[in-house]
């Protein structure tokens, strides 16, 4: 059953624009964006990049490795090399915490 | 006689890639892959590491599973390898006897490791690693307490070193050349992984070679050239491949140290294609002709010639990278290390994070990063492709304070 869980907080967040998430075996990766914040598989479907350490541009982040884009709202692929998107996960702020839905 | 529009020979990356690049652009025309292996196309890399360790089976390195080529109504045959082409009548010659007329072929048939002539190399428990059932061999008789002795330390000697030392095998790695990964490492880099994999239980003997290979019905020890007996249960060869273009040759293609290729991927014959370990193209970020043996070229090889068969006139340019995991290393290399005359360390060893950078007349030609902040790759994969003049910035590169989108 999914539940939500809190990963951060948004003082933690304030100077942080992506974070990666260590989840009873699931690497996630929060990214924040204006103020609204993102969750998704922090492993790249090409060849398992860390995509909380690429570069993000509006809603798109791009794998540092070898250039993969997905969308961070929906974890569509943008561009290539990958080939299929990635895993999102429900996000809610309450107060000061932020939570996924795992 | 069957016909085909168009003819994937070989059933890897490249060729699957192809195959999904041809239907995105051309959603009718027939499309065929033969592929010598039983299997449907699969993933290498795990074999000497995932699969080896016995994280991942079999199963889970198929792209695609069988039912995505029906549904996507590409003709799959597989067990059977192409023997012969006819490009006058544009007709091929499978291994079971049939013959296919195309209107395109594809040449993406890989390679095959080299073999060393030694006495006793040929006696079962002597291994190759290729295929999916050359790693399943290995692993069947890779037993807590076994001894392997590896024959050759490059990318994947290395990465099965370390899959067998966490198997809880005992091993011994011998290595013609005074260091490690000898073709593309300079021996500082190389003794420092030496030195880790060294602790982490591995022995190396390096500038050695094994002159024979003595056993019954298996191998049992190997004699090497300064008379050293070393006593082992399996030994793996991994001494580099020769890329599979007997066939192109035989057709008459144009050949050298790969089949030939312009920047469309194009063989001397118009309508004849190549991708992947068994093209030899033209680089445009290097401006010389390349053969590469990597993932990520093959993958990108294999859409770039589907998007042409289908009608497009795209031109190769592609940064070539290669990974490697060795124990809780992991490792990111870009470009050709084969053109530098400078070698600068951003990072240290000690830390076990850091990035070689190579440079030739100041312009940066490869990296070479170990643990290292992924964040950095785009840039210098940018610095690479558009060879930034890199004259005085040396301390700068060589800090890993020192923020390098400065450098863009
Ligand atoms: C153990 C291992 C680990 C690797 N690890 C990495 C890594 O970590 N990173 C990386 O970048 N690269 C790695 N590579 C390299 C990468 O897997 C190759 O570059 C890639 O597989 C090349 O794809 P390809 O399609 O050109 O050829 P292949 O994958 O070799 O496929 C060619 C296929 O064609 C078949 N064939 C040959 N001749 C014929 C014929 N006449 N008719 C029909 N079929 C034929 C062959 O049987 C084979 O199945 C690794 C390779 C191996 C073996």
């Amino acid at each position: 059953m999914s539940k939500f869980v809190k990963v951060a907080t948004t003082d933690e967040m304030a100077n942080q624009l992506a974070k990666h998430l260590a989840m009873d075996g699931e690497k996630i990766a929060l990214f924040k964006v204006g103020g609204a914040f993102y969750a998704l598989s922090d492993t790249c479907t090409h060849r398992g990049g860390p995509l909380s350490e690429g570069d993000v541009e509006g809603t798109e982040v791009t794998c540092p490795w070898h250039g993969a884009k997905f969308d961070l709202r929906t974890g569509a692929v943008l561009g290539p090399p990958a080939q299929t998107g990635v895993k999102v996960y429900p996000v809610k702020v309450t107060g000061r915490d932020i939570e996924i839905e795992i | 006689m069957k016909s085909t529009k168009y003819l994937l020979i070989g059933g890897g990356l490249a060729s699957s890639q192809a195959a999904k690049q041809l239907r995105a652009h051309d959603g009718r025309g027939a499309i065929t892959l033969v592929g010598e292996e039983p299997y449907v196309p699969y993933d290498r890399p795990p074999l000497s590491k995932e699969f080896l360790r016995g994280e991942k089976r079999g199963d889970e390195l198929f792209f695609d599973p069988e039912q995505y080529f029906h549904d996507q109504d590409i003709g799959l045959v597989l067990g059977v390898a192409v023997q012969r082409l006819n490009l006058d009548d544009k007709t091929a010659i499978l291994a079971n006897g049939e013959a296919m007329r195309f209107e395109k072929a594809l040449i993406a048939t890989g390679g095959r490791p080299v073999r060393l002539k030694l006495p006793g190399g040929d006696l079962p428990g002597v291994h190759y690693l290729r295929t999916l059932d050359d790693s399943d061999a290995i692993a069947t008789e890779a037993a807590q307490g076994k001894r392997a002795v590896l024959i050759g330390a490059g990318f994947i000697g290395m990465e099965v070193a370390a899959s067998l030392t966490q198997r809880g095998v005992r091993v011994t790695v011998i290595e013609a050349q005074p260091h490690i990964w000898a073709r593309f490492a300079d021996a500082t880099l190389a003794g420092f992984f030496q030195d880790y994999c060294t602790q982490k239980g591995v022995t190396f003997h390096t500038a050695e070679m094994v002159t024979e290979i003595r056993g019954h019905d298996r191998p049992s020890s190997v004699v090497t050239r300064s008379g050293k007996e070393l006593p082992c249960d399996l030994v793996c060869i991994g001494v580099g491949i020769v890329p599979n273009v007997e066939l192109a040759h035989a057709a008459g293609l144009k050949v050298d140290n790969g089949v030939v290729v312009n920047e469309y991927l194009q063989a001397s014959h118009p309508d004849i294609y190549a991708a992947g370990d068994v093209a030899n193209y033209q680089d445009p970020v290097f401006a010389k002709r390349r053969r590469v043996e990597h993932w990520g070229h093959a993958e990108y090889c294999g859409q770039l010639a589907g998007q042409n068969m289908a009608g497009a006139n795209n031109t190769y340019d592609l940064v070539t990278y290669v990974w490697s995991d060795i124990f809780d290393l992991h490792l990111e290399f870009a470009g050709d290390e084969t053109e530098h005359d400078q070698v600068l360390f951003r990072g240290r060893f000690e830390n076990r994070s850091f990035t070689v950078l190579y440079l030739k007349r100041h312009i940066l030609t490869a990296y070479f990063a170990v643990n290292a902040s992924s964040k950095e790759f785009p840039i210098l994969q940018h610095l690479i492709r558009h060879k930034r003049d890199l004259a005085g910035r040396e301390l700068q590169l060589q800090d890993p304070t020192y923020a390098l989108k400065g450098l863009l």
